[in-house]
């Protein structure tokens, strides 16, 4: 039962992860077009960065599979500070990598400032994945206690789904306003 | 006086500059050849903010300028086409990010 939600929240990842490659892709074919900056595409090719190791996280174990659930929430964090900044240049973030904890904390509280100013569907979504980010940060604290894993379950399925349906969204052709 | 009240909480969205600038395209592409001044009026927005905005995208062989007579018609290019094709793949994004990235 376990190796099928891995699989399941693997796939999703990836699927995440390719709608987030076209998004950056499409957004540097427009800026290469004007002359413009490609900071906007470098922020969705890190945020598909994140849901790569996310995957590995996921489907590997060990030393790895940590370094990778950290790396989740840093390129995350990371891709959101990116595309956030690229709007309005007014400060960057200083990210901390040190401890699961503190890269939650920061993944959480960056999807959620930026989902404040964000409008539309986006705003729903990256404050989904923001809570799913605070579930994961809170069971850090209950874990290994069945509580834990099951919050550390609910935060893994509402991040991955916000962020896949979030890049899948916007991938997809878009007719009207 | 309620529906006023309720109209009263409407807050006007401001396009930014990438929507301006598609809208800007749009019409161009839909009209053909059309004068500023005409393309003002279909974009909605004034002339003297349509200005700066239409040179930058002549600059950049978005668009491009042809001259007849008195008159100077605004028309798309190859790269213009191009550049709108991938700008509405991505309209809902740039608009909900309020992403400027032109």
């Amino acid at each position: 039962m376990a190796t099928v939600l891995e699989a399941s929240v693997a796939v999703v990842d990836v699927i995440g992860a390719i709608a987030f490659v076209y998004i950056a892709s499409t957004l540097a074919k427009i800026a290469r077009s004007v002359g413009g900056s490609i900071d906007t595409a470098n922020g969705f090719l890190v945020l598909a960065l994140a849901q790569v190791f996310a995957t590995v996280a996921i489907l590997s174990g060990g030393r790895l599979a940590y370094t990778s659930y950290i790396a989740t929430s840093v390129f995350s964090a990371a891709g959101f500070t990116i595309i956030f900044t690229s709007r309005k240049k007014l400060y960057t973030l200083t990210l901390p990598a040190l401890l699961p904890i503190l890269s939650d904390t920061v993944a959480a509280a960056t999807a959620l400032v930026a989902s404040y100013k964000f409008r539309g569907v986006a705003k729903i979504l990256v404050a989904s994945l923001s809570i799913g980010f605070i579930l994961r940060l809170v069971s850090l604290f209950l874990l290994p206690a069945s509580t834990g894993i099951l919050l550390l379950v609910l935060g893994e399925y509402s991040r991955s789904l916000a962020a896949t349906v979030l890049a899948v969204y916007y991938a997809l052709p878009q007719g009207g306003r | 006086m309620l529906y006023l009240r309720v109209v009263g909480r409407v807050k006007k969205h401001k396009r930014t500059r990438v929507e301006i600038v598609i809208d800007v395209l749009e019409n161009v592409a839909s009209y053909g050849p059309i004068v500023p001044t005409r393309l003002a009026t279909s974009a909605n927005m004034p002339y003297d903010r349509l200005l700066p905005i239409v040179e930058d995208l002549v600059s950049k062989k978005i668009l491009s300028v042809r001259e007849e007579g008195r008159s100077r018609y605004l028309e798309m290019t190859p790269k213009g086409y191009k550049l709108l094709r991938e700008l509405k793949k991505l309209r809902k994004l740039l608009r909900d990010f309020e992403l400027d990235i032109i």
